[in-house]
């Protein structure tokens, strides 16, 4: 396979390993902080739909404290926000660089979107629902469960192939500032030496993800909309 | 079985939705509440199962007060006070046969009593053949149905139905409402009816509270509110069931022609005296002459009310109309200028 790619593209010969290493390291960046993200987002997804006024766990304080925080935190361009969390990605993870050094600064620049497309997809449920189940003598509990986390699959599924894919956007960002990946590999070779061929795989491999992702999501949603 | 003793409720301190509301209603009754949109009805409904918290007063059903159980004993006390909304607020992801489950888990049955129970419940509202359908592929009127099925999962003494037909064609809205009736007597249910269409209360309900302004302004049994309405209000919703109103729009509109001893007389009795053969009587006793205009008869429940306007003539008015009057008629002599 690496023989055609060669052919078309010089500049990739002699680089098959490095670059099947700067695939994995994208791809290992996105498991473990899409992971994360996923279980914080959704958690603080999940607070700030039901805390918020006239909800099951109306709470005027907590709720404000999470929106406020999520704004600050997205209203900071991901560049700065990696060098404002060096310092405790140094101390959570004993290191600012490669996939480990990543993965704090992506889990921070994720949660806050993450958690804006769970309020809105949990927002998309009826409050007649809610009153329904609150009517039948549902805890607070068995609503987050049972209804808020499993009216809208397909919302959640949305929202969640969306930010799969800004993470991959961010993934590359990371290989600027010495994460490696994808991003890392395109820089290096395709900027610096300027072998545009080889900034063209780098595209075509991202893209190929993204397609991936927006195919699975897709399916997935057609598969649990009734 | 459920008593509201002096219960208010206030929105952001500025809307009083509803106000020192008195309410009793007997084991086994459907009770309709009646009114006009933003009167206070669904906020009345919803202080019963206290989905909305009074500000003061007592919500007492089946003897017990509500307002001072914790949140673990009024979950429990909610499982046993059925839900039916005008949009029937089912589970979208779930299943009709998921839907009716839905109350039923975790309340400690064994899955197969839980089947059981929900093959029951869809069999008591004719859906068995639905159960595996999505809410979209229903009809309003099979939703509802859903929607009965889910509220009784728990054997609740008291459904409580807000709007629970206004969304509904007028065909299938007979349709539930008559299932609701089967239910009150089958089940020995407990049903309060919240609804602004006169035609809902007058087919199934025993007893009616009217409401205006988040006051309740009149109650009692139905007969009586249908046949001695008081309030301005209460006239209102008995006249949008019986059309008379329109008799007396279409009466002023086309200026009768009466001659110099003739009258426009609207008659209206209840059930004491459809049996005799009072017109026919009253002709052949007195000298007058009788022309019939316009006639109605209503059921409100298993009671006849009705209304006739008729144009008399003759000597002997005042003698056959007293004769009427007599005979529980009630006699309203029209003057059309
Ligand atoms: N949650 C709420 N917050 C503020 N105002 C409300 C709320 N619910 C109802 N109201 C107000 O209370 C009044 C009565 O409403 P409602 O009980 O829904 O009347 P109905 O069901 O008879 O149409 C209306 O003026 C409505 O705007
Ligand atoms: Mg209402």
């Amino acid at each position: 396979m690496f023989d055609v790619v060669t052919q078309i593209f010089p500049n990739m010969s002699g680089k098959e390993i490095e670059f099947l290493e700067s695939i994995m390291q994208t791809l290992q960046m996105m498991l473990y902080s899409s992971i994360i993200s996923i279980i914080l987002g959704l958690a603080i997804g999940v607070i700030l739909t039901v805390t918020k006024r006239g909800r099951i766990l109306q709470n005027k304080f907590i709720y404000n404290l999470f929106d406020k925080l999520i704004n600050v935190f997205r209203s900071i361009p991901f560049i700065i926000l990696i060098a404002l969390l060096i310092g405790f990605t140094r101390m959570i993870m004993g290191t600012g660089f490669g996939v480990k050094g990543a993965i704090i600064p992506l889990v921070f620049g994720t949660i806050p979107f993450y958690s804006r497309q769970v309020e809105s997809a949990l927002v998309e449920i009826d409050d007649g629902i809610i009153e329904a189940a609150l009517a039948s003598g549902s805890s607070p509990l068995q609503i987050i469960f049972k209804i808020y986390l499993s009216e809208n699959i397909p919302g959640l599924i949305r929202g969640t192939m969306i930010t799969m894919v800004s993470l991959i956007g961010l993934t590359a960002m990371m290989g600027a500032v010495g994460g490696g990946g994808l991003g890392d590999f395109a820089i290096r070779y395709g900027f610096q030496r300027r072998m545009t061929d080889v900034t063209i795989v780098t595209v075509l491999t991202i893209l190929f993800l993204v397609s991936l992702i927006q195919s699975i999501g897709n399916y997935l949603i057609k598969k649990t909309t009734h | 079985m459920i008593e509201l003793i002096n219960v208010s409720k206030t929105f952001d301190n500025q809307v009083e939705a509803v106000k020192d509301v008195t309410l009793r209603i007997k084991p086994k009754q459907i009770f309709g509440i009646i009114g006009y949109s933003g009167a206070g009805k669904s906020t009345l409904i919803r202080l019963i199962n206290l989905l909305e918290k009074p500000d003061q007063g007592k919500v007492i059903v089946d003897e017990v007060d509500l307002t001072t159980l914790d949140q673990k004993q009024l979950r429990q006390s909610r499982k046993k006070i059925g839900m039916i909304f005008q949009r029937f607020n089912l589970f979208r992801s779930r299943t009709v046969f998921a839907n009716v489950r839905y109350p039923l888990e975790g309340s400690g049955l064994t899955n197969i009593e839980i089947n059981e129970r929900v093959n029951e419940l869809l069999q008591l509202v004719g859906l068995s053949d639905k159960a595996d359908s999505y809410p979209s592929q229903l009809s309003g009127g099979q939703m509802q149905r859903v929607g009965i099925a889910r509220a009784l999962a728990n054997r609740p003494k008291v459904l409580l139905c807000d709007e629970a037909t206004s969304a509904l064609d007028p065909q299938t809205t007979q349709s539930i409402l008559k299932l609701l009736k089967e239910l009150n007597k089958k089940l020995d249910l407990t049903i309060v009816v919240i609804t602004h269409q006169m035609s809902v209360v007058k087919d199934i309900c025993d007893e009616v509270a009217i409401m205006d302004q988040g006051s309740v302004v009149e109650q009692g049994s139905i007969l009586d509110v249908f046949y001695n309405p008081t309030y301005e209000i209460t006239k209102q919703f008995v006249h949008s069931a019986d059309n008379i109103d329109k008799v007396d729009e279409y009466l002023a509109s086309k200026r009768l022609e009466l001659a110099q001893d003739e009258n426009l007389i609207l008659l209206s009795y209840s059930n004491i005296n459809t049996q005799e053969a009072l017109i026919y009587n009253m002709i052949k006793q007195f000298d007058i002459k009788v022309n019939i205009l316009f006639g109605n008869i209503e059921l409100i429940g298993d009671n006849p009310i009705g209304w006739l306007v008729i144009i008399i003539g003759g000597k002997q008015q005042d003698e056959s109309l007293a004769y009427l009057r007599a005979n529980g008629v009630r006699v309203e002599v029209k003057h059309y200028v």
